[in-house]
């Protein structure tokens, strides 16, 4: 998981790592729009948020450290910067978003996700559902491994408590 | 990975593992749309600004600048129709006249404009 594509932060994307690089984001499409619905996205707007974040990928020039982790980082970026232009315009349809499932079992954990921080949600997805390391989820927001750490054991036990009773 | 809670990893991974994502698909183009419309809207919004101060111009030239815009409109639509080839001129101008008669406005005329002609001889 821990690859940077290219030779160095300096170093341009040539065709071959070029197709590298968009052939690791097609790889883990499918994760990065799993994270996105854990994260509250409605299926829509989790293609949309990808498809943006494709076409941000399309656009690099410069290799990226964390190319898994990137395309997830940035379709959450774009969506929230949807859902926040939306919140401007139509404020009452936010009501119920994200619960998009009829299974029970789905929207428990969904529910569960969106009654912790924004933070503490973005990590523990990128931890358990991308799979991304402390390091590199450290890496990737910007904030400190020591953070993530700890952000990860707080929501993990809110998590195991609320959702499989505390029991260990 | 001993961060991981294996029961909680199993929770997410039954759950989610069961969501699957549409098949990628060329984009919509909702940007390029957009700033379509953006620019049709301020092509037409900059037309519209520079033909009411193309009419507010004729108008105020041929002394109807105290008149109403539909009024203006109409001259400005008249000057250009007596502009077209082939269009009888004095039948223009007695409309135009007409039409400047009819509005109430003081005809101006520059050369005899107070301020410049001085005092007047009775």
């Amino acid at each position: 998981m821990d690859v940077t594509l290219g030779s160095g932060p300096d170093a341009t994307l040539d065709a071959e790592a070029r197709e590298e690089w968009l052939a690791r984001c097609e790889a883990v499409y499918a994760t990065a729009y799993r994270g996105l619905i854990a994260m509250g996205a409605t299926r829509d707007d989790a293609a949309d948020a990808l498809q943006d974040a494709f076409e941000d990928a399309l656009r690099l020039r410069k290799p990226v450290a964390h190319p898994d982790g990137w395309l997830f980082v940035v379709a959450l970026r774009r969506w929230r910067r949807a859902r926040w232009r939306r919140r401007i315009f139509r404020p009452l349809e936010l009501i119920g978003e994200g619960i998009w499932s009829d299974r029970d079992e789905e929207i428990d954990l969904l529910t569960e996700l969106g009654r912790l921080t924004e933070r503490q949600r973005t990590v523990i997805v990128a931890r358990y559902v991308l799979g991304l390391s402390q390091r590199e989820i450290a890496e990737l927001l910007g904030i400190a491994q020591g953070t993530v750490a700890a952000t990860v054991h707080q929501a993990t036990a809110l998590l195991r408590e609320r959702l499989l009773g505390g029991t260990n | 990975m001993t961060d991981i809670d294996t029961d909680l990893k199993r929770l997410f991974d039954e759950r989610l593992g069961a969501v699957t994502p549409p098949p990628r698909t060329r984009r919509r183009p909702r940007g390029r749309l957009k700033v379509a419309a953006a620019a049709a809207i301020a092509t037409v919004a900059a037309a519209g600004i520079g033909l009411a101060m193309d009419v507010n111009s004729v108008a105020a030239t041929n002394g109807l600048d105290c008149a109403s815009f539909p009024t203006k409109v109409q001259l400005w639509a008249q000057i250009h129709r007596s502009d077209l080839p082939g269009t009888d001129h004095s039948a223009a101008k007695a409309e135009l006249g007409r039409m400047v008669a009819e509005s109430g406005c003081a005809i101006h005329d520059p050369m005899h404009h107070p301020s410049r002609t001085g005092p007047h001889h009775g």
